[in-house]
C-alpha cells in the first residue's frame, strides 16, 4: 500500500496519537477524511482517499488520518462537533470513515453499509468542503 | 343594504350550491355560464340530476378547471407520468459550470473567507455530480476508473466528460419515454334534438369541425301565409267533420288507443302461455329422478321464469288500469313510460332464459326423458320468439304514438343521455394537459337550426397516447354534462288548430250542436322559464288573441271572430271569449282540447256563461 497523502496515527503512542490527531483537526486549514479501524473497508477506503486527497480546490488542501485501533482516540472521537453529521448518532464500530470539515466539525459519515470507492471517498472529501 | 342583501344571497346560494355538488358528488371539470344576447351572463348550476336549461340564442362560455384536470390525469395514469426532468436540469447547469468549477482548482489568491467560499460552492456543485454519477452504476465504474487512471485536476476533467455523455443519453430517453407516455384532455360536444337524433357540434379551439349554419331562433314568431292558408284549409275540413259527425270524429283516436291496449293484453297473454310449457313443469319436478345432474340448471331456469311472473303480474296490472279507459295509455306518459320499461325488462330476461333452457337440452342428452321433454323444450323456444316480436313491435308502436303525441322520448327512442357513448369524432383535438385551452364560447346561433327541447351534450375525457394506428387509446370520461335549451324570456308563438264556440249573446241565432267547431288560429305571448323544465315542456302558459271562423248564423258561410285566449299544456288546451264580427251583440266561449292522437280534436265540457 503506497500512501502519500495519509498520517497513520500510531497505536503504541497514545500521547503521540492524541497530539497528531489534535494537530490535524483542530490547527490545520486542511480537509480531512478520518478512517477508522484495520479492517478491509477500512484499507480499502485508506487507499483511495489517499488518491482523492491529490485535489487542490481554491487553495485547500486535503488529508487522511487513519486511526487503526480508534478507542485509543475515544475521547477525541466523542468530543469532536457534529456538523452535517453526528458521529455520536452511528455506533462506532459500523463507521468506516468521517470527514471533517474547515470548521472542525463532522460532515459525512462512510459507514460498513456504504460502496467503498473513490467515487464515495471523494463525495466524503467534497462534503467536508461545504460549510 | 339591498347590495350587502344580494350579495349574502349569492354567498348564502353558493355554499348551498358547494353543498349540493359535494353532497351529489359532482365533480365540476367544465365550469359553464351562459351569456344571453343582452350581455347578462347566468353561471350554470350542474348537478347530476338535473338538466339546466339555458336560452336558446344565448352563448355558452365554458371554462376547464385545467389544475383538476392534471390532478386527475396524475391519479388515474399515475404510473406512466412523465419521469422527473429536475435533477437532469441541474446535472445540466454544474456541467455549464466546469469551466468555472475546474479553475477553481490549484492555489487561491484571495482572501481566506473568499476561498472558503468558493471551496464551499465548487463542493456543493462537484457533490451533486459525483451523486448524480454514484446513482448510476455503469457510471460509477467509469468514474472509479478515471480515479485509477487520472490524476487531479484532470479526473475531474474526465468525470464532467462523463457526465454530460450520460446527461445527453438521458435527456433523449426522458424526451422518448415522455412522448409515450402523454396524456390528452379531449371536450366534444354534441347537438341531440327531439327526435333523439345526435349530431357533434363545433365547439372553437377545441374541435376542427366546421360551424353548423347560423340560426337565430326569432322572439317573434308567425307564420307564412302559405303555411297559415294550408293549415286554416286542414281546420275547416276537421271543423266540418266534428260538427256533422260529433263525437263519431274522435273514433279514429279511441280505436287506436284501443289497438294498443290489446295489443298489450295479447303479449301479456303470450307470455303466460310461454311460461306455462309442460317441460318447465316437468323442469320443475325436483322430486323426480330423471334430473339429478340438471339441478343446478333447472333452479336457474326457476329463478329466471320468477322474475319474469313478477314483471308479467305488473304488466297485468297496467293492463287492468287500461280498462279504465284505452285513453289512459295515450294520455299518460308516466303509464307508458312504465309500460315501456317493464316489456324491455321482460324481454331482456327471455334471452337469459332460452340460452339456460338450450343448455339444459344439451344436458338431457343422455336422459331417457330427452325426447319426451325436447318437444316441449322446443315448443318453448318457438313461443318466446313470437312473445319476442310482439314485444319488440308493441314498444315500437308505443314510442312511437308517444313521440308523436306527446313529444315524449321514451327509453327506446331516447335513451338514456348520461349513458349513451358519446364518441368523439377524429376531429375532436387532443391536448396536452400544458396546452389546455383556459375557456371557449359557444355561441348556439352558430350549431343550426334547433327547436325548444334540444339538448346540448358536452363530454370530456383524457386519453393516453398510443404509438400505433391499430391500438385503441386508453379512454378516461371525466366529465359529461347536459343543457337544454329553450326561448328564455317573452316570445311569442303562432298556432292554428280546432275550437268549439258556444255562443252566448245571440238570441235570433240557434246552433246546431252544444259546441260549434271552429278553425282558430292563436297568436300568443309567452314567458319561457330558465329554473323550471316541467314549465317549458309541460304548462307552458300563453296569452294572446285568437282569430276563429266560426259558422254562427248557419248559413254555410264561415264568420270571422276575435277574442282573447288563454293556452297551456303545449297549446293543447284553449279556453278563451270573442266577439263575432256579424254584428250585433254576439259574444261567445270557446275552448280548444287538443287530442294527443294529433289531428282530431273533440269536444270536452265547458261551462259557458251568459251576460
Amino acid at each position: 500500500m503506497k500512501l502519500e497523502r495519509t498520517v497513520v496515527i500510531p497505536t503504541d503512542d497514545p500521547d503521540l496519537a492524541r497530539e497528531l490527531f489534535q494537530n490535524l483537526v483542530y490547527k490545520e486549514a486542511i480537509l480531512l477524511v478520518v478512517v477508522l479501524g484495520k479492517t478491509d473497508k477500512a484499507k480499502r477506503a485508506v487507499e483511495c482517499a489517499d488518491q482523492c486527497a491529490d485535489a487542490v480546490i481554491a487553495g485547500f488542501k486535503r488529508k487522511v488520518v487513519w486511526i487503526r485501533e480508534p478507542d485509543i482516540l475515544s475521547n477525541e472521537l466523542a468530543s469532536l462537533k457534529p456538523g452535517r453529521q453526528n458521529l455520536a448518532d452511528t455506533e462506532l464500530d459500523r463507521v468506516v470513515a468521517f470527514s471533517v470539515s474547515l470548521a472542525d466539525s463532522v460532515m459525512d459519515i462512510v459507514t460498513m453499509d456504504d460502496t467503498i470507492d473513490f467515487v464515495r471517498m471523494e463525495m466524503a472529501f467534497l462534503k467536508a468542503g461545504e460549510k | 343594504m339591498r347590495r350587502i342583501s344580494c350579495q349574502l344571497l349569492k354567498s348564502v346560494g353558493a355554499v348551498v350550491c358547494c353543498l349540493f355538488l359535494a353532497d351529489s358528488g359532482v365533480t365540476q371539470v367544465l365550469s359553464i355560464t351562459e351569456v344571453e344576447r343582452s350581455g347578462e351572463d347566468h353561471p350554470i348550476i350542474l348537478t347530476q340530476f338535473s338538466r339546466p336549461i339555458v336560452d336558446i340564442n344565448s352563448s355558452l362560455v365554458i371554462q376547464i378547471d385545467r389544475d383538476y384536470v392534471r390532478r386527475k390525469a396524475g391519479e388515474i395514469f399515475d404510473s406512466r407520468q412523465p419521469i422527473q426532468s429536475e435533477e437532469l436540469e441541474a446535472v445540466t447547469q454544474i456541467l455549464a459550470a466546469q469551466a468555472e468549477i475546474m479553475g477553481s482548482f490549484g492555489p487561491c489568491l484571495r482572501s481566506r473567507e473568499e476561498c472558503e467560499t468558493i471551496l464551499n460552492s465548487v463542493s456543493a456543485r462537484l457533490h451533486a455530480l459525483f451523486e448524480f454519477v454514484s446513482e448510476r452504476k455503469g457510471l460509477r465504474q467509469r468514474a472509479n476508473e478515471i480515479f485509477q487512471t487520472y490524476r487531479s485536476p484532470d479526473r475531474y476533467k474526465h468525470i464532467f466528460a462523463l457526465a454530460a455523455e450520460e446527461v445527453e443519453r438521458a435527456t433523449a430517453a426522458l424526451r422518448t419515454a415522455v412522448e409515450e407516455q402523454r396524456v390528452y384532455f379531449r371536450l366534444g360536444g354534441w347537438m341531440r334534438n327531439r327526435s333523439g337524433d345526435l349530431r357533434p357540434i363545433h365547439i372553437p379551439n377545441f374541435d376542427s369541425y366546421s360551424d353548423g349554419e347560423f340560426f337565430e331562433a326569432p322572439r317573434f314568431t308567425s307564420l307564412t301565409s302559405e303555411e297559415l292558408r294550408s293549415q286554416l284549409e286542414a281546420a275547416r275540413e276537421q271543423a266540418d267533420l266534428v260538427n256533422q259527425s260529433g263525437i263519431k270524429a274522435a273514433e279514429g283516436f279511441i280505436s287506436r288507443s284501443r289497438v294498443l291496449e290489446n295489443r298489450v293484453r295479447d303479449v301479456v297473454l303470450c307470455l303466460s302461455n310461454l311460461l306455462r310449457p309442460e317441460a318447465l313443469r316437468a323442469l320443475s319436478k325436483k322430486d323426480s329422478d330423471i334430473l339429478p345432474e340438471i339441478e343446478d340448471s333447472v333452479a336457474s331456469i326457476q329463478v329466471q321464469v320468477q322474475q319474469i311472473l313478477d314483471g308479467l303480474g305488473e304488466l297485468r296490472d297496467l293492463v287492468n288500469q287500461l280498462d279504465y279507459g284505452a285513453d289512459l295509455l295515450v294520455t299518460s306518459g308516466d303509464l307508458i313510460i312504465q309500460g315501456i320499461n317493464l316489456i324491455e325488462t321482460l324481454k331482456a330476461g327471455l334471452d337469459p332464459l332460452k340460452q339456460t333452457t338450450h343448455f339444459t337440452i344439451g344436458l338431457l342428452e343422455s336422459q331417457k326423458f330427452k325426447a319426451e321433454l325436447e318437444d316441449d323444450l322446443e315448443d318453448f323456444l318457438n313461443e318466446a320468439d313470437t312473445c319476442k316480436t310482439d314485444l319488440d313491435s308493441l314498444i315500437n308502436d308505443t314510442a312511437t304514438w308517444g313521440l308523436e303525441a306527446y313529444g315524449y322520448y321514451f327509453p327506446r327512442v331516447y335513451g338514456d343521455a348520461m349513458k349513451m357513448a358519446l364518441e368523439f369524432g377524429e376531429e375532436v383535438k387532443r391536448f396536452l394537459l400544458d396546452d389546455i385551452p383556459e375557456s371557449t364560447e359557444l355561441d348556439l346561433r352558430n350549431t343550426g337550426a334547433r327547436q325548444n327541447g334540444d339538448e346540448i351534450l358536452l363530454r370530456c375525457a383524457l386519453e393516453d397516447h398510443v404509438t400505433s394506428s391499430d391500438e385503441a387509446p386508453e379512454s378516461v370520461e371525466l366529465e359529461r354534462r347536459r343543457l337544454v335549451m329553450y326561448q328564455v324570456g317573452w316570445h311569442s308563438t303562432m298556432s292554428v288548430g280546432l275550437v268549439f264556440v258556444d255562443q252566448v249573446t245571440s238570441d235570433s241565432i240557434r246552433l246546431k250542436n252544444t259546441f260549434q267547431a271552429a278553425p282558430s288560429c292563436n297568436l300568443v305571448l309567452k314567458h319561457g322559464s330558465r329554473s323550471s323544465l316541467i314549465y317549458n315542456s309541460f304548462w307552458n302558459v300563453g296569452l294572446g288573441l285568437n282569430f276563429a271562423s266560426p259558422d254562427l248564423n248557419l248559413d254555410t258561410t264561415p264568420e270571422l271572430g276575435i277574442g282573447f285566449v288563454v293556452t297551456t299544456a303545449k297549446d293543447n288546451l284553449q279556453l278563451g271569449v270573442g266577439r263575432h264580427l256579424l254584428g250585433g251583440n254576439a259574444w261567445y266561449w270557446f275552448f280548444g282540447v287538443r287530442f294527443p292522437a294529433g289531428t282530431i280534436s273533440v269536444p270536452g265540457v265547458i261551462t259557458s256563461d251568459e251576460r
